[in-house]
């Protein structure tokens, strides 16, 4: 990869800004917020010159290439999304609840370079990169709202049991985070929504007879889709329901059932996306030699 | 060089006495204006809040400082006052004192409220005052300047500043704060005109409230309460129309039964579509039942609740002093060591100018005399010669340095002006 960079890089940074993070809650010094944030910019720039240097050939390959890069990818946006905030909000402990699921997506980028990258013919055209993209984004803001979510039920335990904030264990207002929750369970159902359209989309322009209904990614994220819908309709029609615990509920509910579908494309019998030719390998037949010897092939 | 500070605070002086010897901010331009003219070579910053009065003075030579019957003659005329009824009330304090006082005050460790964040403004604007009229020069310069500085190194290194002691503004700032994000867009209802209703108030009006609601049994009472926010005052009838349009409920009636019950708050909540409700029931009794904080988006703080959190900042603000007294001694010691070398360095300076010409000058002579010798022979003469001047002087020089800041640091360094002739 170029500069020699590995996911092993960007993945002991985020590490370290993690760290330095819990670090938070026994000492207080100004030198390691810095470093805390240091660690994540630099993570940040080694990323980014992973996936660029990953994206060499763009126009061939298309935005997202694999299951792996699209993993790369969402970690990249939250990652991203955590330093703005740290910067915006230094005082509060995000980190704790937002370095987690960019880790957690990079573990699973690393058990996914196993995995068959998708179909090269289907990556530049126009709508599967719209179903990649808008997907992506939707699952970001799953995630975003699950780490909101979370802070929200702690913030809200505390107040009602008149505990202090220690401090180096602040969080956002209760009123920030139920606005942030809010929007991001809108923004992760619409943009879900269009990538499934996008998605359906797809098939009906390649003029296939049959959808696959029988794929594990494809029945689990119309069943993620539903389940948003529904959400986000019970926020929008039953006014309690906009605030506090129970939209912080329903983004944790939206996290599960994102859980759900990516537990099916990590362990569950799907060729989704994948090129014809590779679809007999799956990253737990596979052994890493083969692994290996299909990635010189490619 | 000297600093000199005269002044009144809550420590010394009662608040008759502050308010009669306080300088407005159009007084205390005057009163610079005047004290310039009548001490042209003086600096001068004149620091005036409603808890403390103290000009502060400063000369690079000492000797034209006002002393304090000067000072205080000065502020008795400007008030129009006795000079025995200033001189009464006022502390003078000189040299590193000053410094120690200063850099303490803009910390806000000698506030009434310690750790209130509005004493370095102040300080801030006596300072911007005096450099804008030309009063400031050198000295209060740098002394403010360090002060400011001081002030917030205390404020990031310690959580003095954040540990709130008084039941309203832990309230406001320890709780509200972590329920709502900004204030400008919240209805504030207050019900109780009481003293503590208004202290809450005005905290929350610090934070940007601008919606005030009053509910009191005396609609009087209440009118005149919201007239000191621009609020609206309410019939008690309207309590519970005023409860469901309310964000945040600051409860002090004297009543001696709840006046919000649960069954009541459950009639309530639908209507509220259980949007988030901060409540301080700060009565005591208590005005609202205490069941209704088990409800969904209600956060209920009562006195007793809120009394805990305060005796916790109490004792961490109390473990928290050491560490900033700390560094108020240490930045003091600094800026003192700084001053001093400032002080002394003019001398040591010509000191050794006046050497060097002396040592060039003979040697010339000697060089001329001896003619056409051997350039090692020269050179040893020139090191010799530069030993023998460095010898010399060490031993002044040392003793200056080592008295540097010390009270007999002014008159060795006269005295050494004097010996060695090195006036201007």
């Amino acid at each position: 990869m170029l500069s020699g960079i590995s996911i092993f890089c960007f993945t002991a940074s985020y590490g370290v800004a993690l760290l330095l993070e819990i670090v938070r809650l026994f000492f207080r010094a100004q030198v390691r917020a810095i470093l805390s944030v240091g660690f994540m910019a630099a993570g940040l720039i080694a990323h980014t010159i992973y996936l660029v240097g990953e994206q060499n050939g763009l126009v061939e390959a298309g935005p997202i290439s694999s299951w792996h890069h699209w993993c790369l990818i969402v970690a990249w946006v939250l990652a991203a999304t955590y330093l703005a905030m740290s910067l915006t909000h230094p005082k509060t402990a995000l980190g704790l609840f937002m370095i987690p699921p960019v880790l957690l997506l990079l573990g699973m980028a690393y058990w996914m370079d196993q995995v068959a990258p998708f179909d090269p013919s289907n990556r530049v055209r126009p709508l599967q990169i719209i179903h990649g993209v808008l997907l992506l984004a939707g699952t970001a803001a799953v995630f975003l709202g699950f780490a909101t979510g979370v802070m929200y039920l702690i913030q809200s335990y505390r107040l009602k049991h008149k505990m202090l904030q220690r401090e180096g264990f602040r969080l956002p207002s209760l009123e920030w985070l139920q606005n942030f929750n809010r929007r991001t369970l809108i923004v992760s159902t619409c943009l879900l929504a269009g990538g499934l359209l996008a998605g359906v989309l797809l098939k009906i322009d390649r003029q296939t007879n049959s959808f696959p209904w029988s794929d594990p990614v494809v029945w689990s994220s119309g069943i993620l889709f539903l389940w948003l819908v529904a959400a986000t309709l019970f926020e929008l029609i039953y006014k309690p329901a906009r605030q506090g615990q129970k939209i912080a509920y329903l983004t944790l509910a939206n996290f599960m059932f994102l859980g759900l579908v990516l537990a099916m494309i990590l362990f569950g019998p799907t060729q989704h996306a994948r090129s014809p030719k590779e679809q007999a390998t799956h990253f737990y037949s596979l052994t890493p030699t083969i692994a290996q010897s299909e990635k010189g092939a490619r | 060089m000297k600093l000199q500070m005269i002044g009144l605070s809550h420590h010394n002086a009662s608040v008759e006495i502050r308010e009669r010897l306080a300088f407005s901010p159009d007084q205390a331009q005057e009163a610079l204006k005047t004290f310039r003219s009548r001490f042209p070579d003086i600096e001068s910053v004149l620091l005036s809040t409603c808890n403390r009065t103290e000009i502060y003075t400063a000369a690079l030579d000492g000797n034209l400082c006002p002393t304090h019957h000067d000072m205080v003659q000065f502020w008795a005329e400007f008030h129009q006052l006795e000079a025995k009824d200033v001189f009464d009330n006022v502390l003078e304090r000189t040299g590193e004192d000053v410094v120690r006082h200063l850099f303490t005050v803009a910390a806000s460790l000698d506030s009434m409220v310690v750790g209130e964040a509005q004493i370095l403004s102040q300080v801030k604007q006596a300072y911007e005052l005096s450099t804008q009229i030309d009063s400031a020069g050198t000295l209060t310069h740098s002394c403010f300047q360090a002060a400011i500085r001081v002030a917030k190194r205390v404020s990031n290194e310690t959580t003095i500043h954040k540990k709130r002691v008084s039941i309203p503004s832990v309230a406001v700032s320890d709780f509200a704060s972590n329920v709502f994000d900004r204030f400008d867009d919240k209805n504030v209802l207050i019900i109780g005109a009481g003293e503590m209703a208004e202290e809450t108030s005005r905290y929350l009006l610090d934070v940007g409230a601008k919606e005030f609601t009053v509910v009191n049994r005396s609609l009087e009472r209440a009118e005149r309460l919201a007239a000191t926010f621009a609020g609206k005052a309410l019939h008690w009838d309207q309590l519970h129309e005023a409860v469901i349009a309310a964000d945040l409920i600051v409860s002090t009636t004297g009543a001696t039964e709840p006046i919000i019950r649960l069954e009541e708050y459950k009639q309530l909540e639908a209507a509220r579509f259980q949007r988030t409700l901060f409540v301080l029931d700060l009565a005591i009794p208590r005005d609202f039942d205490p069941r209704i904080a088990e409800r969904v988006g209600v956060y209920l703080f009562s006195i007793d609740d809120l009394r805990q959190t305060c005796d916790k900042n109490r004792a961490a603000r109390e473990r928290e002093w050491p560490k900033a007294e700390r560094i108020i001694e240490d930045e003091t010691a600094k800026f003192m060591a700084d001053l001093n070398h400032r002080a002394t360095a003019p001398t040591i300076r010509r000191l050794k100018q006046r050497s060097d010409e002396l040592k060039d000058e003979e040697l010339k002579r000697l060089l001329n005399k001896l003619g056409d010798i051997d350039p090692r022979i020269a050179d040893e003469i020139i090191r010799s010669f530069d030993r023998l001047v460095n010898k010399l002087l060490h031993p002044p020089l040392e003793s200056l340095r080592d008295e540097a800041g010390s009270a007999s640091s002014d008159s060795l360094l006269d005295a050494l002006k004097r010996l060695f002739r090195l006036y201007d």
